[in-house]
């Protein structure tokens, strides 16, 4: 049929000989292109890296606390056993510090030595009596946050050389800090407050852990509303739906809705849950409605490209022994797609988990100091704490900022690592 | 069915009466069968608007294996769809005429596709048993139809139909394990493990054998002789020794056409189309 | 599987019940507070310490913006409004006709002192000696014509030693609030409007042409030489460090809480400091308020105690823990003046906005 001597390549020589003239010319494509590739993946990692350094040098200080330890002599003309919370605790303190250096006499002297400890010093106190009323007219030893310039001091944040004026720590304060240092009475112990208490104004008594609920609360009702929700819109669109004009103009605009900047979301949660329906403000139910509208496009739309890669094969294989549509889909797509589907979702939750401008719209950018027990108690998200403590103008906040950051990154971290778990474990499974 | 002999068989014989012209479509040979199993009339298809076969008349003989040859796109697989009606899966696929089953034309609109392909199981030409183990891949449709009632029945349908299917042997010690962690051959044999154990009455098979070695292929088509005595087999192949071995009767597809039908042997040896003749012989213009 | 929808399906049913709940238990326990950014860190204080002290909750306080948070206040009463807004600038009548209208009769006023707005620089660099005249020369958009009474240009100043010969040949680079910002608002009215007063004709546009003069007064340069900055000022605070040359407008408190970095220019002769603020020397300073509804003194627990901590001489007294965070104490009769109203609670009219 072919002749043998008719060559399809025109040109004269082996084909071997022209290959090979032409294979340099080709690895060194190949060799450009990988090291394009690898240079573009080392400069986002260096970002990446970048911005963990400057995150965690910035941050992790933030992680301990300067304490100072008191001589308190609870006195039983300031406590009256019978009304424990009505006594002036920070006046006990005062006293405390007062007997330390008796020499301060000078009542702007005594308000910059009463500034050495925090305001919360008086709270703890309060909280240590209610729990030792038998220690009431003796002297306790009690260990209470320093305040947060002290504590900037301490971790070295405030230069001692710069001239008294420009210091917020005076040079009396500064040899006050060195004194108590050198009688031991200061130390430095890993920052619980951080993680248990809610925002505070005072740095040295501010924690995440009222963010942390909120966040948790407000994830949620997402997660419980979008994820069913979202499923049952992809597998009704990708599997039931008829293919016609509706089906497109629904599938284009929840393709738009995707592309919708999410403080748009936050002006319909504003009109429809707190206006209309009259829902609270502040609350993570709400909070979870706004970021549930806002998730569930992309759940949406994850969700359908995870049912149409689901291989036709199966399907053949699921009709051809006779399932009917909704046995195809409930025993052999969904199983497929739902490893896909619960990525979707995952990333859902992680962009919901860093959203702050919708919630401003419906009143979640607050301050809120009791940590939220409910969904409809007030409550502020992670990176609505990360916003508000980067606003503040002490700089004890700072860190904490940072320090914020590192927690929030650290559960997109576990919320992404679960997503390649949960994949890992579905695959594994068929 | 007169079976004759079909090794060895001499060349076509010279000076026979003369062939179909190429340009004739219809049908040529004995389309009907007595009391048939399945009876097609005027099956035609398309794909949105293109045709893809037309004019079919074709009987399928109760516990006959017959086999559709032809050019690859000329249509078989799809005719073979037509028969479980999985082509009302494809999105602008339309089918006209009548296919009768039990005296009754499966494209009636009152008809349940479910109990259909309950009836007709259909066997592909990649092997795709479901992402879930081998137990399960023999147990969904018996399931899902509710022939069976409890473990035990259902443990017995697994084991018999691995057994019917030849694949017992080979598995016995691992039906937790996933039915897609099989070999080829193994993953076809478990399809037709699959398609057996809701106890169909035809098995539709399309190329079942054109992704496997040659050993694999010979357990199959040994296979599939066996099942011949229990159900009725429309397998489409491309193996013209394939359809010759196992095969009643052969139907060769033209360009969307049925050009010719007739028992396998006369096909082979005593083409009456031109057509038939060219494929045969292997020579295409 | 099935044990998954079945129990996202009860999940679902269940935040359903938690709205129907949330709805019935209509009643709000804790202080809801809406308003100014300038007054959030001192009201937060409060709110804080009101919490600690007392068996209440800690109110909820949004930082909305002055004009924001008197939108939310003033439309009604009910649970579902803020109890109480923080307000840089005093109400207008408008607003005030307003809430009337909308069924808030009684709104409460409570002046709680003052802020300043300062200019401030690195440390690295001398201390700037400004007039207000300087400041309006140097960022409004238009500027007089010398000796053409009348006439505008646009403003052609490059360095500041083309304004003022005593000030320093550095090329004029300001940091500064976003006209969003309640400081800016502040800024303009205060320094730039006090600045542009120096021209006479300017200063009679106010009468006959209020249009005219505020469109003058209120308009910055665009040229770079003004630099939106963003509402943080800790960001201003942080530019003016890393470029001595250039000058920051922020509140107060920023400057309070970073003498070591950054420093506040004189201002018609005036430095920015807690005294020169309080006793009113200081040109550019206004007072901070807040809104209280009279209608929820009664509903929402922990009211009056709120109002007690906020006007108690420990909270916005000479040495109250509000002035550690930057509040600068309004003179002592004042303060027994607006105690006495708290306590009395007596509204506000129309006729005290005159
Ligand atoms: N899903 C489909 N959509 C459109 N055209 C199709 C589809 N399946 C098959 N066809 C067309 O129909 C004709 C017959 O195809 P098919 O039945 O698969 O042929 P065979 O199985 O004989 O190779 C071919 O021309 C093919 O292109
Ligand atoms: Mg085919």
């Amino acid at each position: 049929m072919n002749n043998l001597n008719k060559r399809a390549v025109p040109g004269n020589g082996r084909t071997i000989d022209i290959v090979k003239k032409g294979l340099n010319k080709r690895y060194r494509k190949e060799r450009r292109f990988r090291v394009f590739g690898w240079a573009a993946v080392m400069i986002s990692l260096g970002f990446l890296f970048l911005l963990f350094i400057s995150i965690i040098s910035n941050g992790y200080t933030a992680f301990q606390q300067t304490m100072v330890r008191l001589d308190v002599y609870l006195d039983t003309d300031v406590i009256d056993k019978d009304d424990l919370a009505g006594a002036d605790y920070a006046k006990l303190i005062h006293e405390a510090l007062l007997s330390v250096y008796p020499d301060v006499t000078k009542y702007n002297e005594k308000r910059k030595l009463y500034e050495l400890v925090s305001t919360g010093a008086a709270y703890r106190l309060r909280d240590f009596v209610a729990k030792n009323r038998h220690a009431i007219g003796t002297t306790i030893q009690i260990w209470v946050p320093a305040d947060d310039d002290v504590d900037m001091l301490i971790k070295g944040h405030i230069d001692r050389k710069t001239p008294q004026s420009r210091r917020r720590i005076n040079d009396r304060q500064l040899a006050w800090v060195d004194h108590l240092i050198s009688r031991g009475q200061v130390k430095k112990v890993f920052n619980m407050t951080f993680f248990t208490s809610g925002d505070s104004r005072e740095p040295e008594l501010a924690g995440i852990w009222g963010a942390v609920c909120g966040s948790f609360y407000t994830l949620i009702v997402t997660l419980v509303l979008s994820f069913p929700i979202g499923g049952a819109a992809a597998v009704y669109l990708e599997e039931f739906a008829p293919k016609n004009r509706w089906t497109d103009i629904i599938e284009v605009n929840i393709n738009n809705l995707a592309a919708v900047p999410s403080i748009v979301y936050g002006l319909l949660g504003l009109a429809v849950f707190l206006n209309f329906f009259g829902l609270p403000r502040s609350v993570p139910l709400v909070g979870g409605l706004v970021l549930t509208l806002m998730t569930l496009p992309t759940i949406i739309i994850v969700g359908r490209s995870a049912l149409k890669a689901v291989s036709p094969s199966i399907r053949e294989a699921g009709l051809s022994i006779g399932a009917s549509k909704v046995q195809l889909v409930a025993h052999h797509v969904l199983p497929q797609a739902l490893p896909g589907m619960l990525t979707g979702t995952i990333i859902g939750m992680a962009q919901a988990l860093g959203e702050t401008a919708p919630l401003l719209m419906i009143g979640m950018v607050a301050f809120i100091v009791d940590i939220p027990a409910g969904f409809t108690d007030p409550s502020t998200v992670l990176p609505v704490q990360i916003y508000l403590w980067a606003d503040s103008p002490e700089r004890a906040f700072l860190e904490k900022t940072s320090a914020a950051i590192m927690v929030l990154l650290l559960f997109l971290m576990i919320m992404n690592a679960t997503a390649v778990f949960l994949r890992r474990i579905f695959e594994k499974r068929q | 069915m007169n079976q004759e002999q079909t090794t060895g068989h001499p060349h076509i014989r010279p000076g026979r009466s003369p062939l179909v012209e190429r340009t004739e479509r219809a049908t040529v040979g004995q389309t009907t069968v007595e009391d048939p199993r399945i009876s097609c009339k005027n099956v035609a298809v398309y794909y949105d608007a293109k045709k893809a076969i037309s004019n079919i008349n074709l009987d399928i003989g109760r516990n006959e294996v017959i086999a559709m040859i032809g050019p690859s796109g000329c249509g078989k697989s799809t005719f073979l769809r037509c028969l479980n009606r999985m082509n009302d899966t494809i999105e602008g696929c339309t089918v006209s005429g009548q296919i009768f089953m039990d005296g009754k034309n499966i494209y009636d609109s009152d008809v349940d596709v479910v109990p259909l392909r309950a009836q007709v199981g259909m066997v592909f030409q990649k092997p795709n048993p479901f992402p879930k183990s081998i137990y399960d891949n023999i147990a969904y449709g018996a399931r899902i139809h509710g022939l069976v009632q409890n473990r035990d029945e259902t443990d017995e349908l697994v084991v018999g139909s691995l057994k019917r299917a030849g694949l017992w042997g080979e598995v016995k010690d691992r039906l937790k394990m996933s039915g897609t962690s099989l070999s080829g051959g193994q993953q076809q044999r478990l399809c037709i493990a699959r398609a057996i154990a809701v106890n169909p009455e035809v098995i539709l098979m399309d190329e079942p054998c054109s992704s496997l070695d040659p050993i694999a292929t010979a357990i199959i088509e040994e296979l599939i002789d066996e099942l011949k005595q229990d159900y009725t087999i429309v397998i489409v192949t491309h193996s013209m020794q394939q359809a010759s071995r196992i095969s009643h009767r052969t139907a060769y597809f033209y360009q969307g056409d049925l050009v010719e039908v007739g028992s396998t042997d006369q096909v082979f040896l005593n083409p009456l189309h031109q057509l038939t003749e060219d494929y045969i012989t292997g020579r295409f213009e | 599987m099935k044990k998954m929808i079945v129990i996202s399906i009860v999940l679902v049913y269940l935040s359903i019940l938690g709205i129907a709940q949330a709805r019935a238990g209509a009643a709000r326990d804790y202080i809801s507070i809406v308003g100014s950014s300038t007054v959030y860190p001192f009201a937060t204080v409060v709110a804080e310490n009101f919490g600690k002290k007392t068996r209440f909750k800690t109110p909820k306080i949004e930082s909305t913006g002055s004009g924001g948070g008197h939108k939310l206040f003033g439309s009604g009463i009910g649970v579902a409004h803020p109890d109480i807004t923080n307000s840089s600038a005093r109400i207008t009548k408008s607003q005030l006709e307003k809430d009337f209208k909308n069924g808030v009769k009684e709104v409460v006023e409570v002046k709680i002192g003052y802020d300043g707005i300062v200019v401030a620089n690195s440390r690295q660099a001398m201390v700037f000696r400004l007039n207000r005249k300087d400041l309006f020369l140097a960022l409004a958009k238009q500027v007089p014509v010398a000796g053409n009474k009348g006439a505008l240009q646009q403003n052609p100043y490059k360095t500041w030693k083309q304004i003022n010969a005593l000030l320093p040949d550095v090329k004029i680079e300001v940091f500064g609030p976003p006209p969003t910002s309640g400081t800016r608002d502040a800024f303009v009215e205060m320094a730039m409007e006090g600045g542009a007063n120096t021209f006479t004709w300017i200063a009679t546009l106010k009468k006959t042409d209020k249009k005219r003069y505020k469109e003058i007064c209120h308009t910055i340069r665009e040229d770079g030489a003004y630099i939106e900055a963003g509402e943080n000022d800790n960001l201003i605070v942080d530019k003016l460090s890393k470029s001595p040359d250039a000058l920051g407008i922020l509140g107060f408190s920023f400057l309070d809480q970073n003498t070591d970095k950054i420093q506040g220019s004189f201002i018609d002769g005036v430095q920015p400091t807690f005294q020169a603020i309080s006793d009113g020397f200081y040109p550019v300073s206004r007072p901070l308020f807040f809104y209280v509804k009279k209608a929820h003194v009664d509903t929402i627990p922990g009211m009056r105690e709120y109002l007690a901590e906020f006007t108690s001489e420990t909270a916005w007294g000479d040495d109250g823990y509000l002035t550690t965070k930057g509040l600068i104490p309004m003179p002592e009769k004042e303060r027994r003046k607006y105690k006495k109203i708290v306590e009395e609670l007596t509204p506000l009219t129309l006729d005290d906005l005159n």
